[in-house]
């Protein structure tokens, strides 16, 4: 694999050449410093652009014409990470003998129509998508309710933090009805204007010159924002917000949060994914073999951290009746690992899933693209170095970061079926 | 044996072993990791059977496919998830109504890691207190996909349309469950997971001859009973659909529904593969990302999302598509008018067949997509084929002959509304 990192007009072009797949990605990423209303004016732009431009009207044509080069649909998302937002657009053709040509080349033109050519008239975007669009976010946020995992767990996140930072990515309902054509239009020129850019190409490419001449003659921006650190910190602890609600279905849902406090940059990189590996990263985690399989008392508990917001999550499924046993049950498992009551054989064990995970970077251009921007935008280490500082997690990083979490929200969503 | 799956850019090694295990190997040596799934194939429509060495039906409680599945990862003297950690590989498995498979991805050990779930499979450990164990987990699993509108809803629609095979819950109900006991069990496993009753799909970092010898030397497979005749009591699912309209009321927001249409594809061409390739082919066009529809639907605000889906099995074919919609009657209304008069152009035929050809190729380099393809193909027809091949076989003019045959009326409709209404 052939990384190149070169120089564009306020961007950063990143070529990584390889043979793996049958596939070429162009992505563009727009990285901005996140605020709460920017999440539902994002979650407006990824959809009104990839609708429809100036030259393809429609969501018909635009899609015929994806399809013409073999990119199927363009794909587009916007992801919070920490104090950064990230917008990203991308498209994929196929590279294969039994094709009749490469594409490539079309598929950046296609991309920068999507982006810098969007179906607007008098500074705002066309009324008809604007309005889909607006509708498709207000009911995609109303319908959360209908799914009990994901609103326990974002009713979790509203219970640890009031101060909107550590916020799901779902669009909130004031901002959308607010939302003009015009200040969508106006919203899309700051990203234009104000993000850190970066266009990524990954896949089989013999023209390498030829394809950073025509991305450096497609794309002009006109500015490359500076970042804020993406890593939210936390400064004071507090008493768990514990809510219960009570709703009609079968089975109840626990959701725990916690904020990590104090961490060195190291326990912030590695102890946490080893951590939670441990404690309810999968089947052989510590909570599903205790209160799953030797205690019966559910089907799924997990537990997810996120390194950007310092938060660990733990989520189950149980029977309304056992609410108090198994939250007895996890402080347990928590006071357990508190005071060294795991075996070095569950640390390797530990270790060798998240190194595991880590061996699927390579597998496919979308990985190996986000293994690159985290590179650059994150900072994050190259995986030679994530495995050797992953072998140098000892018992005593995590017995020290467990005594670093502070149990902040219990949300307790009881079915009453 | 060399068979082709894409051309000659994807090659599969087949075999059949004495003992009547098919193995499909699909090598792409470009990957890092590998992907090796054993399947039997046995589902949850399978209701009732003659146990091995037994001359009476047995009638199993709903769910014993998917309560096996859970108890196969139950060993005499190791924990599979333990053993699998130490690798970091990742195990699982999942239970449909056609099959159960059991799959591992992994990057190291992948002698060690593939003998060790075929002894996992070949040989049960059921135990009376692991079983009640069990019935607690399975419990919760059940009221979790209970208490999902779209869950509900997906069964429902089937429930509907169908009179068997796929009009019960996977996994059956909290009652049924508690039906289940170790005699259900071993008799169901000592049936159906008789080696030539199952087959294994290997993909990514894989080699057939390391394969091959793994399953050679394997002594627990070796030991198994096999190649005995199996006898199902098979159910011959009508063609015409159970209930052509329903309404049911859930904790949602959004009233969702679901319009699903029944064919026979034995009406339309005597190749049912292509019966099948030729109506998704149609119901792609008419409902797809491109189509007029979807266009119509968005301008119209008719529904706030839509999909498409195909579910067949024997003669069977069914397309639905499933909605959320606050104006479920002037959604249905379209669909209505979208079939009366079905156009597709030459041009939008090929341009199909383009984009299924590029979807091909993609699956190439997704091991676990291209298992599942695979996995698909063996259980729907028996056998897999050139997809290549297949997709440029297809003609215009055959697809024209389809369409004049196809009966629209055969349709049922479920919708689902707020409990409050």
């Amino acid at each position: 694999m052939d990384y190149k990192k070169i120089k564009g007009n306020n961007y950063d072009i990143h070529i990584i050449n390889n043979t793996k797949f049958h596939t070429i990605d162009c992505r563009i990423y727009f990285t901005e410093n996140v605020n709460y209303e920017l999440i539902t004016y994002r979650n407006a732009l990824i959809n009104v652009l990839t609708y429809a431009t100036k030259n393809y009207d429609t969501k018909e044509k635009l899609i015929k014409k994806c399809q013409d080069l073999y990119s199927l649909s363009p794909v587009s998302s916007s992801v919070r990470n920490g104090n950064l937002l990230t917008t990203k657009f991308s498209l994929s053709t196929i590279n294969s003998s039994y094709i009749e040509k490469n594409n490539l080349i079309q598929n950046i033109e296609l991309l920068k129509e999507i982006i810098l050519n969007p179906l607007v008239s008098n500074n705002k975007f066309n009324d008809k998508y604007f309005n889909i669009t607006k509708r498709e976010l207000e009911m995609e946020t109303k319908t959360i309710v209908e799914e009990p995992r994901l609103y326990a767990n974002i009713e979790l996140l509203k219970l640890i933090d009031d101060n909107k930072k550590i916020v799901s990515g779902y669009s909130d309902l004031n901002i959308l009805s607010k939302m003009t054509p015009e200040s969508l239009y106006n919203s899309y020129l700051e990203m234009i204007n104000n993000s850190k850019i970066d266009i990524f190409i990954s896949g089989n490419i013999n023209n390498v010159d030829e394809i950073v001449k025509v991305i450096k003659n497609t794309f002009d921006f006109h500015n490359n924002c500076k970042l804020s650190n993406a890593i939210i910190t936390h400064n004071k602890c507090h008493k768990p917000n514990i809510k219960e609600e009570i709703k009609n279905y079968q089975q109840s849902k626990l959701s725990i949060g916690y904020k990590l406090f104090n961490l060195t940059d190291f326990e912030n990189r590695y102890v946490s994914f080893i951590f939670n590996t441990l404690l309810g990263g999968g089947a052989n985690s510590l909570l599903m073999r205790y209160i799953r399989e030797e205690k019966s008392l559910c089907y799924y508990i997990n537990s997810y951290s996120n390194r950007m917001d310092n938060i660990l999550i733990i989520n189950s499924g149980i029977n309304k009746e056992n609410y108090d046993i198994v939250l007895e049950l996890i402080n347990e498992v928590l006071d357990n690992i508190k005071n060294g009551k795991f075996t070095l054989k569950d640390l390797k064990q530990s270790k060798m899933e998240v190194l595991y995970a880590l061996s699927n970077v390579f597998e496919s251009n979308r990985n190996i693209i986000e293994y690159y921007y985290g590179l650059n935008i994150f900072n994050s280490h190259d995986v030679d170095t994530k495995i050797k500082m992953i072998n140098k997690v000892t018992k005593e990083d995590i017995i020290n970061f467990a005594n670093k979490l502070n149990m902040e929200g219990i949300f307790f969503l009881k079915g009453d079926l | 044996m060399e068979l082709n799956y894409f051309g000659k850019e994807q090659k599969v090694y087949y075999d059949k072993l004495n003992n009547g295990l098919e193995v499909f190997v699909v090598p792409n040596n470009k990957q890092d990791n590998y992907h090796i799934e054993v399947v039997t194939k046995y589902g949850s429509s399978i209701k009732e059977f003659i146990p091995i060495g037994e001359k009476n039906y047995l009638k199993l409680p709903l769910g014993v496919a998917h309560f096996l599945e859970h108890k196969m990862f139950d060993m005499e003297d190791s924990d599979a998830f333990e053993f699998y950690s130490k690798t970091g590989t990742y195990i699982n498995a999942g239970t449909n109504y056609f099959y159960t498979k059991y799959y591992i991805d992994g990057k190291k050990d992948l002698k060690k890691n593939f003998n060790y779930l075929l002894n996992m499979i070949y040989t049960p450990f059921f135990k009376d207190d692991n079983i009640e164990n069990e019935k607690g987990i399975i419990a919760e699993e059940i009221k979790m996909y209970d208490d999902e509108a779209d869950w509900i809803l997906d069964h429902e629609s089937k429930s509907n349309m169908f009179y068997t095979t796929v009009n019960e819950k996977i996994a059956g109900t909290v009652d049924s469950i508690k039906n289940i006991n170790k005699d259900i069990l071993k008799k169901t496993y000592d049936t159906f997971y008789q080696p030539s009753n199952m087959f294994i799909v290997a993909t990514g970092k894989v080699n057939y001859k390391v394969i091959s010898e793994i399953l050679k030397e394997c002594v627990a497979l070796g030991n198994m009973k096999t190649n005995k005749e199996i006898i199902i009591k098979k159910e011959k699912e009508p063609v015409k659909v159970l209930d052509e309209y329903k309404i049911i009321k859930e904790n949602i927001i959004v009233p969702k529904l679901t319009y699903s249409y029944k064919f026979d594809l034995d009406k339309l061409t005597s190749d049912r593969l292509l019966s099948r390739l030729y109506l998704s082919l149609v119901f792609t066009h008419l409902f797809g990302e491109t189509s007029k529809f979807n266009e119509k639907v968005l301008e119209n605000e008719l529904a706030i999302n839509f999909y498409i889906d195909h579910l067949s099995f024997d003669n069977i074919y069914s397309f639905s598509i499933e909605a959320e919609s606050e104006y479920a009657d002037l959604f249905k209304d379209e669909v209505d008018k979208t079939l009366e008069d079905i156009v597709i152009s030459q041009e939008d035929f090929e341009r199909i067949k383009k984009i299924w050809i590029s979807v091909v190729i993609r699956s190439l380099d997704n091991k676990e997509h291209l298992a599942y393809s695979i996995v698909d193909d063996i259980i729907k027809d028996g056998n897999i084929y050139d997809q290549l091949e297949l997709i440029n076989s297809l003609k215009y003019t055959d697809l024209l002959k389809i369409i004049d045959k196809l009966d629209l009326s055969n349709k049922s409709f479920i919708l689902m509304i707020p409990k409050d209404e």
